[in-house]
């Protein structure tokens, strides 16, 4: 549900709780003076109707004491005279004061006269038993004089009773004299004496209409004499009770007044309902719009932007605060603080990933670059592999081929003798040649796998000139001759035989090999703690570029040349299996120079002969 | 026995090669055969010397068979040319020079010590051209 919505929800139902709320509260205290005021009004109604009973016994009993305190009346007790009777009580006279009984009782109580007057519908007949009894009492309990209403023959009557003294109201007391009146329906009526309001009276032991009923039980009930019952919006009743002479309850009477106040309090409620039902909207509408201009619309419109910078696609733009210095304009400062820290987070993870990207780009270019490399070096050794099996085979075959051709030409004959010796020695040499390249084979492939080394303690000038006798031949063919020097010493290494001899008839038939001049100088030279061996010829010299890679595997200076280009590599790899080291220097005039030093043994004694 | 008078010249770096052939040619009555070094000699004295057949090696250093099969080609010297190659495959190298120079001749080396005759005799009875 929307703010908004809420709001006006919210301000709905407050608005209807206060409108109902102080609609309640006042209602029911305008109901509560409505009803105190009609309660008054009602009650001084009936108290004055009940005051006029009184008063009409009393006016009865001002009447009666004419009559009482005088002499004639006096006298007439004593007497009973009719002149009194004729003169005093014509009915004439005494229907013109309205009265229909009057009574003379002696001191005893007994009846003396009654004289009944007959007006309108009251009965004149029968003398009412209630009479004496009430003279009786009177004369007992008092000294004679009361008034009140009474019940006589079951209609209402006020009656008054007073002493019978003489006319200067001097006793002793001849009796008692009593006037009764009965009241008529049209005098019940009229009791309430206001125009509109009816007096009716039920006399108690007869069936009540269900009003009277309940008045008379809310008030013996509550011990009230009175009680207010409203029968309708438009009439109200006030009930009370009439009690007799002797104080017994004998009628109630009901006042039926109309509510003229009633429906002026209704129609005031109305106003009054209305009027609060129109404060409480204005206010509440009132209250709904300034809350919804001055929070709502700034919070939607907040809303609202927060919403754009929330999309994907949104851009990070500052929301607006507008002027009000309160807390949504701080909500709105804290958002655009926070979204510039989420910019300045954003500027610099995007700093960072074209940081990480370019260092990725090289670092991947670098590597690419090494793959590249070692591919490339990986092709490169590959090939040169494959060069080297190639050039192998030729290597092989070249010394295979003059052996075969030899022993054909030693099978076939028909040479001449000189002939058949230089093919034998070319046999020869060329074995020699073969073992040397097979012994290359085995050598490269123990440096390959496992370099099994197995050295001994051997004299290395001996094995030097083992190694000269190896390829003098092979040098005189080409009329080489090989000058020694420094070789009538021993020197002691530890050494592994095989590859030393290896190592060195390598450099020999290089050597030879290469050599175009007839001279070869072999040299061995004991420095310090080491010896050296030298073997120089004068032929083609290494090209300067080439002079560093002269001992790397599978070098040629010339790819077409003969050899397989692992000789010199071997070299160097056995020489550094001994510690030592071995090089290049360039010959004088021209040829090459190579060197080779390895540790001698601290045995070994420098021992010069011819 | 009837000397043959066949000029041979072999063109091979390596001097027990020469000297081999020589000796297996000498003993099938070849008397006249010379030697070259290496590509560059055996060219110049192709040119100059009038051979009938020419034995020349595949690999040589600085200018291999390749480089003086061009160049006799190249200086139109008329004669016959037989290869004698030792390498690895001789019969890739057999047909790339059938494919190059169709009159020169091809034999692995290790054949040479009983074939080499009959077919130098063979490729004489052809008359000598440029190749």
């Amino acid at each position: 549900m929307e703010l908004r919505n809420k709001t006006l929800m919210i301000t709905g139902i407050m608005s209807a709780v206060i409108m109902l709320g102080v609609y309640g509260i006042l209602y029911t205290i305008m109901y509560q003076n409505f009803t105190t005021l009609e309660q008054k009004n009602v009650m001084g109604i009936i108290q004055d109707a009940d005051a006029r009973l009184a008063d009409d016994a009393i006016q009865l009993g001002r009447i009666l004491g004419d009559w009482a305190s005088w002499d004639d009346t006096y006298v007439f007790i004593e007497d009973k005279n009719d002149a009194y009777v004729k003169s005093n009580l014509e009915d004439a006279s005494l229907a013109a004061a309205h009265i229909n009984i009057i009574g003379f009782y002696g001191t005893d109580g007994k009846t003396v006269l009654v004289k009944m007057v007959k007006i309108g519908d009251a009965p004149a007949n029968a003398v009412p038993a209630e009479l004496e009894n009430i003279a009786q009492e009177c004369l007992k309990y008092g000294n004679g004089s009361a008034q009140g209403i009474m019940i006589l023959g079951g209609r209402l009557a006020t009656v008054a009773t007073r002493p019978i003294l003489t006319s200067k109201g001097e006793g002793p007391t001849m009796g008692t004299v009593l006037m009764a009146r009965y009241v008529s329906r049209e005098e019940i009526a009229a009791l309430a004496g206001t125009r509109g309001i009816t007096t009716t009276m039920w006399q108690l032991g007869g069936v009540a209409p269900i009003d009277y009923q309940s008045a008379a039980d809310s008030m013996f009930t509550s011990g009230n004499s009175t009680t207010i019952l409203p029968i309708s919006d438009t009439e109200t009743a006030g009930y009370f009770i009439a009690k007799d002479m002797h104080g017994k309850p004998v009628a109630i009477f009901r006042a039926t007044i109309p509510r003229d106040s009633y429906a002026e309090f209704k129609k005031n409620a109305l106003y009054m309902f209305a009027m609060i039902f129109t404060a409480v909207v204005v206010f509440g509408g009132l209250n709904f719009v300034l809350l919804d201009r001055f929070l709502l619309s700034r919070i939607r419109r907040l809303g609202e932007q927060a919403e754009q910078i929330g999309k994907t696609d949104g851009n990070m733009e500052n929301v607006v605060p507008d002027n009000s210095r309160d807390e949504i304009t701080q909500l709105a400062d804290d958002i655009n603080r926070m979204l510039a820290r989420l910019r300045a987070a954003q500027h610099e993870l995007l700093r960072s990933q074209i940081s990480y990207n370019s260092r990725l780009h090289k670092e991947v270019k670098q590597k690419t670059h090494q793959l590249v490399g070692v591919n490339a070096r990986l092709r490169s050794m590959e090939s040169k592999k494959n060069q080297f099996l190639f050039n192998m085979g030729h290597e092989l075959k070249s010394p295979l081929t003059v052996i075969e051709m030899n022993l054909a030409i030693a099978r076939n004959g028909g040479l001449t003798k000189e002939q058949r010796e230089e093919s034998k020695r070319m046999i020869n040499r060329n074995m020699k040649r073969l073992k040397q390249k097979i012994e290359e084979i085995i050598q490269l492939s123990r440096f390959e796998y496992g370099k099994a080394v197995q050295k001994s303690e051997m004299d290395f000038v001996a094995l030097v000139r083992e190694v000269v006798g190896d390829y003098y031949d092979f040098a005189s063919v080409k009329g080489i001759s090989i000058h020694l020097e420094g070789f009538g010493q021993r020197v002691m290494v530890m050494g592994d035989h095989r590859l030393l001899q290896y190592a060195l008839g390598n450099l020999f038939s290089n050597a030879v090999k290469y050599c175009d001049e007839k001279d070869i100088d072999v040299k061995i030279e004991r420095k310090g703690k080491e010896v050296v061996f030298s073997i120089a010829n004068q032929g083609a010299e290494i090209k300067h570029e080439n002079r560093r890679k002269l001992f790397r595997k599978f070098f040629k200076e010339d790819q077409n040349a003969p050899g397989t280009g692992v000789g010199l590599f071997m070299t160097r790899e056995i020489v550094r299996e001994h510690s030592g080291k071995v090089w290049y220097e360039p010959n004088k005039p021209r040829g090459a120079i190579f060197y080779f030093s390895i540790p001698a043994m601290n045995g070994g004694r420098l021992n010069e002969k011819k | 026995m009837k000397k043959n008078e066949a000029k041979i010249l072999i063109v091979d770096d390596e001097a027990d090669v020469r000297k081999s052939i020589a000796l297996v040619l000498a003993a099938n009555d070849f008397s006249e055969v010379d030697t070259a070094k290496g590509a560059v000699e055996g060219v110049k004295k192709a040119e100059a010397g009038n051979y009938d057949i020419i034995l020349l090696d595949m690999i040589m250093p600085d200018v291999s068979g390749w480089g003086a099969l061009e160049k006799i080609s190249a200086k139109k010297i008329k004669t016959r040319v037989l290869v004698l190659s030792a390498v690895g495959l001789p019969e890739v190298i057999g047909d790339e020079v059938k494919k190059r120079y169709p009159d020169v001749g091809f034999m692995p080396k290790t054949k040479a010590a009983v074939e080499l005759a009959d077919k130098v005799r063979d490729m004489l009875k052809a008359p000598a051209k440029v190749i």
